[in-house]
């Protein structure tokens, strides 16, 4: 309880504007659903067989998996809210549709024969008859997509499009139970709430309720026009899942902004590598992070056998990103996030171990994440570099691993050499020796037309390169990932302790 | 007048309407009457078109009904059908005034007009415009389709069984209220009722039909006096 208190008191701005960027996103795509359904419903009003076909392909659509959906949209639309309405839009059509097609044909025939004994025309008869008596109809279907609606506008947050469903994903990311609670609950409320007005709306003539609409139609695109017209010259940085990269990009804001009049919008917890990675270059962002080590095994995707040191990745990343892709890559920050393998303390102590070389005749127990499962037994893998044969290897979630570390369940894990768990005093990190884990250090990544345009962004960038230590890092992780302040907080107390901004 | 010249109707290959020729004058009140199934309903959607014939041609006033605007020659001709005729969702002056708007009449010549035309078919304006039709008895209900039927001064009404659904009291009364607007409006009523009495006490003249064919056409009198086969004889015994 007292942490959720905590989070509403810290990151209540935060949250009124997941809020509201929720509203108006679910809103949006229940006002096109509706137009389009009810346009289709009227449209093939006397075509039956095509109307079946159109339901069944809506319920076809009904059953593909959002993420997918999402997933098509990004290369065609982008990313942010576009894609987000769209997927939305695509759901919330069948239920308005099939209720609006349902009342439109349920009209007594009786009435269609007298309606059109008075000699009306079709859209006459549409606007004050048909359509006004499949009203209730069409509200009914209006409901449950609201209701489908606003639950399913959660998933945005995956590509970039804001809403409730940031606080529950970065909560999955970081563990932070109380951010998906919260996320979750006030989604929830939200459903009801709309569910409620809808309900509200129905005992209201019609007349009323195209009024309603139509003024919150105004309101909304107002709103968004205004947020998109009021801003001066902005700039786009996003980031990957997760506490670490949420700090940095806070970093980049507030060092531009220190020497630009520039707005920057933040896109924390932005997806994974091939996401950001494309964004950057269909220009839905204009930077973001990234490590060399990624760039080399899941970018460039290269065979060659580079040096394992720093310099030699960060050389090799730089040049081919500039050479294939036309991006630069600025110089990179001091610390490393790689993988190494963490051991209980009082296992080291009692067995005298120090390096990975040690581990080879301990016969202790390893607790791997899945994703570390494939480094370790591949060919050229961590146990064939180092010989190593442990008592038995378990797998298991990236979130347990540390927990059972400190029972004592198991002795050896991987780990991120900045994870904020390093800090606990049961904990080691063991020399990699044979020089086995590639260097992973974090660099702003920019496309070259934005390099060349924007040479005093680009310059307060620069100002990071060679700072934040490891140890830095580590602690910077633990206060957002356990002591749950905001991402904006810590990087700003760090650039005011290391002078790198005036206050 | 309204002239039917060969007119046939088959449906599905079954014969509904035969053949038929005939003629109703102008401000005449013409009775269709026959059994139920013998093709009288199909006959009077003829004339504004809702059922096309296989054969034969319609005119209306000496021009091919096919020949006038399908919406004009349906807005020009009331039409009154036995019940579930107004629109649940407008109130009972909308219902009166449907064709006025849809004319482009401006809200208050169209109150006036309204507040006439549900005047001369005994409702109160004051009373009935802002009740809905289910608040409403099945006379009232005929009444306000009555008055939507007069409302764009047709010559033409056609009633398809109006008042068989009407207790005997507001039958009679819808009776006499149809005479009264029929006689001051001069208007051409095409009326069908499988009711003998009815017809007797409305029609000026009266066409019986029977299997689709039409089996005589003249005044009451006439009818009842010189049957002209077997089957009409038979229909009027229960007429005294």
């Amino acid at each position: 309880m007292e942490s959720i208190k905590n989070f509403l008191v810290n990151q209540h701005h935060e949250i009124i504007l997941a809020i509201k960027e929720h509203i108006i996103m679910s809103i949006t795509a229940i006002v096109i659903a509706t137009f389009i359904s009810i346009f289709l419903a009227c449209l093939l009003i006397n075509h039956k067989k095509v109307s079946q076909i159109i339901l069944n392909l809506f319920g076809v659509v009904q059953t593909i998996p959002s993420l997918a959906i999402l997933g098509i949209l990004i290369p065609i639309v982008g990313i942010g809210s576009k894609p987000s309405i769209i997927a939305l839009v695509v759901y919330a059509i069948m239920p308005v549709f099939q209720n609006a097609y349902t009342g439109l044909n349920n009209i007594d025939p009786k009435l269609l024969v007298s309606a059109k004994s008075l000699g009306l025309s079709e859209t006459f008869q549409l606007f004050h008859i048909k359509l006004p008596l499949a009203y209730k109809d069409i509200l009914a279907g209006i409901r449950v997509s609201t209701v489908m609606t606003v639950g399913a506008a959660t998933l945005a947050s995956f590509v970039g499009g804001g809403g409730l469903g940031t606080f529950i994903m970065s909560g999955i990311q970081t563990n932070n139970n109380s951010e998906i609670i919260v996320g979750a609950t006030i989604s929830a409320l939200l459903t009801l709430l709309f569910s409620f007005l809808i309900n509200l709306i129905s005992k209201i003539s019609h007349k009323m309720v195209i009024l309603t609409s139509i003024s919150v139609l105004l309101i909304v695109s107002s709103l968004t026009l205004y947020n998109n017209f009021s801003s001066k010259k902005t700039i786009t940085i996003a980031g990957k899942m997760g506490s670490e990269p949420e700090i940095i990009i806070n970093m980049y804001k507030q060092l531009i902004q220190n020497s630009n009049n520039i707005d920057v919008v933040l896109k924390p917890n932005f997806g994974g590598t091939s996401f950001l990675y494309n964004a950057l270059r269909n220009h839905s962002i204009d930077i973001y992070p990234e490590f060399t080590g990624t760039v080399i095994k899941d970018v460039l995707k290269t065979n060659e056998n580079i040096p394992k040191n720093p310099l030699s990745y960060y050389l090799k990343s730089k040049n081919e990103l500039k050479k294939r892709y036309d991006l630069v890559y600025l110089k990179p920050m001091k610390y490393q996030n790689r993988y190494c393998l963490a051991i209980n303390k009082q296992d080291a102590s009692f067995y005298n171990i120090k390096t990975i070389s040690d581990l080879k005749n301990s016969s202790l127990t390893a607790g791997f994440d899945p994703d570390f499962m494939k480094e370790y037994t591949s060919n050229k893998g961590l146990r064939k570099t180092y010989n190593l044969k442990f008592r038995k290897v378990v797998s298991m979630d990236a979130g347990l691993k540390y927990k059972a570390l400190n029972k004592k369940e198991i002795s050896i894990t991987d780990a991120y050499t900045t994870d904020s768990q390093l800090r606990s005093k049961n904990v080691l990190v063991l020399k990699d020796d044979k020089n086995f884990f590639p260097p992973y250090q974090g660099a702003p990544l920019v496309r070259n037309d934005f390099y060349n345009k924007n040479y005093k962004i680009v310059k307060s960038l620069k100002v990071l390169q060679n700072k934040i230590t490891n140890k830095d890092m580590i602690r910077m992780n633990y206060l957002v990932n356990t002591k749950h302040q905001k991402a904006s907080d810590v990087a700003r107390k760090y650039l005011l302790r290391k002078k790198l901004i005036r206050n | 007048m309204i002239g039917f010249y060969n007119i046939s109707k088959k449906y599905n290959n079954q014969v509904i309407v035969h053949n038929l020729n005939f003629n109703i004058k102008s401000g005449e009140f013409f009775v269709l009457i026959g059994p139920s199934g013998s093709g009288k309903t199909t006959i009077l959607n003829m004339i504004n078109r809702l059922v096309e014939p296989t054969n034969g041609r319609i005119c209306i006033d000496l021009k091919d009904n096919k020949d006038y605007d399908l919406k004009k020659l349906r807005y020009s001709i009331g039409y009154v059908l036995q019940s579930y005729e107004l629109f649940p969702n407008m109130n009972i002056a909308q219902n009166t005034g449907i064709k006025l708007r849809y004319s482009g009449m401006g809200l208050k010549s169209r109150k006036i007009k309204v507040k006439h035309l549900l005047d001369e078919v005994g409702l109160y304006y004051e009373k009935y415009a802002n009740k809905m039709p289910s608040q409403l008895s099945g006379g009232e209900q005929q009444r306000v389709a009555i008055a939507r039927a007069l409302s764009t001064g047709n010559s033409i009404v056609l009633m398809d069984e109006p008042f068989s659904a009407l207790d005997p009291i507001s039958r009679n009364k819808m009776q006499e209220l149809i005479l009264k607007l029929h006689k001051k409006y001069k208007i051409t009523i095409v009326f069908v009722t499988h009711d003998m009495n009815e017809a007797v006490k409305l029609g000026d003249r009266i066409a019986i039909v029977y299997n689709g064919n039409l089996q005589q056409v003249n005044t009451a009198e006439v009818i009842i006096n010189n049957p002209k086969n077997k089957f009409v004889s038979s229909f009027f015994e229960n007429y005294y």
